[in-house]
C-alpha cells in the first residue's frame, strides 16, 4: 500500500478520482472482513456501502502523516459491523447462521475440516474477525490492533484468546499458528 | 480428527465461509455511495473505478446489497448526486425519447408513506391507517412479519423465516399485499401475495430466467413490476405474475435496480444512476425520459428521487445537494416542476408526505449534531415548523412514517438498540411501542 500516499495527498486536495483508486481495492477485503462477522451476503455487501460512505465522510479526519488507509478503513468496516448487529432486534447474529452454508463434497471427506469448520463457527464474531485479520488477510499485530481499536499488545491478547477458544472447541487440538 | 491445526487451515476454513460478493462489487459500492453522498463531484469516482477495474463499459448491472428506503411506495428519497445542467437525453443504446403519452389523472392508494429507513437497520415496516400495519422484526435465529391493527397494542406473528430472511414489504391497501423475501438472506427470492390482510399468502411467481430480484413495485393485486440485475431488466406483470413481459429486453441498463415507482399502470420513475437524475415513464415502463427540472439558485450539483403524486396532478419531487434537501412541486402530472423549496434542518432525505400542503420531514439522526424530531409544512412548503422529538437519552429517529397528518411512526435507535415510536399528534410527541419478543 505504499502507492497509499500519494493518492491520500490527491484526496485531500480534492480529487475525486483519487479517492475510487485508493477505495476500490479495499472494497473487496471489506465485504470479507464483514461476512466474516455478520454471515451474510446481503448484510456484508450493505456494511461495506455504508462503511465507504463514512470513509468518504470522515476522510478529512485521517491523520496527516497516514500513510495507508487499510487499517483505517477495515476499522470502520468493522464498527458498521458491530452497529448493525446491535441494532438488529433482540441480539446479534447467532453462529447457526452459517450452517447453511455451501460445502464442497471435497471438504465433507475431510474430517479435520469439517471439524475446524464447526469450532470456528463456534467462536464469537469478534474473535472470527481476529483470525481472519491475521491469518487471512496477514495484517500485522499493530495494524489488527487499529482495526480493532485496540493497541499491537491488545490485538495479539485478542488473537491468543481467539485461539484458546478455537481450542477448547477442538476438543484440546493443538493450534500451530 | 488431527491433532494439529494450522494457520493456513484456519485461513482456509474461514475463506470457504465467505459467501462470493455479488458481480462487481467495487463498481456497484462505489456508485452506490457516490449516490447516496450526495455532492455532485463524487460522480467522478465511476471514469476512476473503470481506470482502476479495467472496465470499459461500468454501465448496465450494478445493484444496491438492499431495497433503498426511497424506493418504497410512498416514501421519497434521493442519495446521491446530479449535476443541475439541463439533463442529457438518456444513453444512445437505451430508448432514450421523452415520453410523449400525456399523464392521465390516475386514482392512487392513500399516501401511506412507509418507513423511511435506510438500508441496515435490521427492521422494516408499512403502515396502511393509523392502527394498521406491519413490522419485520429479526431475532435470534428468525426473522417474522408482525402485524397490528390496533396502533401497536398487539402484534400478531403472520409469517417467520429463518434468522437472517431479507423481506421487502409492499401493501396496497390494509388487505392487499406483497411480500418478497430471500430465507436466511442467501439463494433465490421468493414473493408471495395476500389479499386478507395477511392471514393467507400465495406463491406469485417470478419473472422465469430473470436474474437476480433487487425491486417491486405493484400498483394493485395484479399489476406490478419487478427489476432483476443479472441481466439487468424490468418486468411486467397484469395477472399476479402468472405472465411477466419483459421491457428491457437488457437495454436499458441500471435505473430499475436502483430504485422505481409507478404510481398508476403508466406513470413511474426511475434513478439513472450514470446521469444522477430521475427518470419518468408515461407508458408503463416502455420508454423513458428524464424529468425536467429548475435548477437550484446557488447549488451546483444535486440529485433528484422518485416522485410522489397525491393524485394525478399533484406532487412532490425531492432533491438532494448533500448540505440540504429541497422539494419540487407539480400540479400538472410532473409535465412541470416549481422552484424547490429548502426543507430547514435537513440534511438527509428522509420525507413523509402525506398530502399536497403536508409534508414531514426527519431532522437529526444518528450522528446528525441536530436535535432528533421532525419538521413539518402545512402549507405545501412555504413555511416549516420543527417539532423536537420526546426521546429520552441519546435515542434518535432513524425513520419516519406518517399515514395522515397526525398519526405517524418512526423507528429508533440509540444505545437502548433499535425501537419504534408512534405519534398522534402531528410528531409532537412520541411513545414507545413495544414489539414481542422474537425467537
Amino acid at each position: 500500500m505504499a502507492a497509499d500516499g500519494a493518492l491520500i495527498d490527491e484526496v485531500r486536495s480534492g480529487s475525486d478520482s483519487a479517492f475510487g483508486l485508493l477505495f476500490a481495492p479495499l472494497i473487496e477485503p471489506g465485504y470479507r472482513v464483514a461476512h466474516t462477522m455478520l454471515g451474510s451476503r446481503a448484510e456484508a455487501e450493505d456494511a461495506v456501502q455504508e462503511a465507504v460512505l463514512r470513509a468518504w465522510r470522515k476522510f478529512g479526519t485521517l491523520r496527516a502523516d497516514t500513510t495507508s488507509v487499510r487499517a483505517w478503513f477495515l476499522a470502520i468496516v468493522v464498527n458498521q459491523c458491530r452497529e448493525m448487529r446491535r441494532r438488529r432486534w433482540f441480539s446479534v447474529l447467532k453462529v447457526e447462521r452459517l450452517e447453511g452454508a455451501s460445502r464442497s463434497p471435497i471438504e465433507d471427506d475431510l474430517a479435520t475440516l469439517s471439524d475446524l469448520r464447526r469450532a470456528l463457527r463456534q467462536l464469537r464474531p469478534e474473535q472470527r474477525l481476529v483470525l481472519y485479520l491475521r491469518f487471512n488477510l496477514d495484517l500485522p499485530a499493530d495494524e489488527v490492533g487499529r482495526v480493532l481499536g485496540v493497541s499491537a499488545g491488545g490485538a495479539r491478547t485478542h488473537l491468543h484468546r481467539a485461539l484458546k477458544a478455537l481450542r477448547v472447541e477442538m476438543n484440546g487440538t493443538e493450534v500451530e499458528a | 480428527m488431527t491433532d494439529r491445526i494450522t494457520a493456513r487451515e484456519i485461513a482456509s476454513t474461514l475463506e470457504k465461509e465467505i459467501e462470493p460478493p455479488g458481480q462487481r462489487l467495487s463498481e456497484r459500492t462505489l456508485a452506490e455511495v457516490a449516490e447516496r453522498a450526495g455532492e455532485g463531484r463524487r460522480r467522478s469516482w465511476l471514469p476512476a473505478l473503470a481506470a482502476v477495474l479495467l472496465a470499459a463499459a461500468v454501465v448496465a448491472t450494478f445493484s444496491l446489497g438492499r431495497e433503498a428506503f426511497l424506493t418504497r411506495s410512498h416514501s421519497v428519497g434521493t442519495p446521491g448526486a446530479r449535476s443541475t445542467a439541463v439533463p442529457t437525453p438518456l444513453a444512445s443504446q437505451q430508448p432514450s425519447a421523452q415520453p410523449t403519452t400525456e399523464p392521465s389523472p390516475v386514482s392512487t392508494p392513500p399516501p401511506t408513506a412507509a418507513l423511511g429507513l435506510r438500508p441496515g437497520l435490521g427492521f422494516d415496516g408499512w403502515f396502511v391507517t393509523p392502527d394498521s400495519g406491519w413490522i419485520v422484526a429479526k431475532g435470534n435465529t428468525s426473522t417474522s412479519l408482525l402485524r397490528t391493527t390496533d396502533a401497536g397494542a398487539h402484534w400478531s406473528s403472520q409469517r417467520q423465516w429463518p434468522g437472517g430472511t431479507v423481506v421487502r414489504l409492499h401493501f396496497l391497501d390494509a388487505s392487499s399485499g406483497f411480500v418478497a423475501f430471500q430465507a436466511g438472506g442467501q439463494g433465490g427470492w421468493a414473493l408471495e401475495r395476500t389479499l386478507d390482510g395477511g392471514g393467507r399468502w400465495t406463491r406469485v411467481p417470478l419473472p422465469a430466467a430473470a436474474g437476480q430480484f433487487k425491486h417491486l413495485d405493484f400498483v394493485s393485486r395484479d399489476e406490478g413490476w419487478v427489476a432483476t440485475q443479472d441481466p439487468v431488466s424490468l418486468h411486467h406483470t397484469t395477472d399476479a405474475g402468472a405472465h411477466w413481459e419483459n421491457l428491457t429486453a437488457g437495454q436499458l441498463g441500471g435505473p430499475f435496480i436502483n430504485g422505481f415507482r409507478f404510481d398508476s399502470p403508466i406513470r413511474g420513475w426511475a434513478f439513472h444512476w450514470t446521469n444522477w437524475n430521475t427518470i419518468q415513464t408515461l407508458d408503463g415502463g416502455r420508454t423513458w425520459g428524464f424529468v425536467q427540472l429548475p435548477q437550484i439558485p446557488g447549488e451546483s450539483a444535486s440529485q433528484t428521487g422518485l416522485a410522489v403524486f397525491f393524485d394525478g396532478n399533484s406532487g412532490v419531487l425531492p432533491c438532494t445537494t448533500g448540505n440540504s434537501v429541497y422539494l419540487y412541486r407539480s400540479n400538472d402530472g410532473g409535465r412541470t416542476w416549481t422552484s424547490p423549496v429548502k426543507v430547514p434542518n435537513v440534511n438527509t432525505v428522509n420525507l413523509a408526505p402525506v398530502s399536497p400542503e403536508v409534508w414531514f420531514a426527519m431532522t437529526g439522526t444518528v450522528g446528525s449534531p441536530v436535535p432528533t424530531g421532525v419538521e413539518v409544512t402545512l402549507d405545501g412548503g412555504r413555511s416549516w415548523l420543527h417539532r423536537p422529538a420526546n426521546l429520552t437519552g441519546d435515542t434518535r429517529l432513524t425513520g419516519l412514517d406518517f399515514v395522515s397528518p397526525s398519526h405517524g411512526w418512526a423507528t429508533t435507535l440509540g444505545s437502548a438498540g433499535p425501537g419504534l415510536v408512534r405519534t398522534t399528534d402531528g410528531g409532537q410527541t412520541w411513545a414507545e411501542v413495544r414489539l414481542p419478543p422474537q425467537p
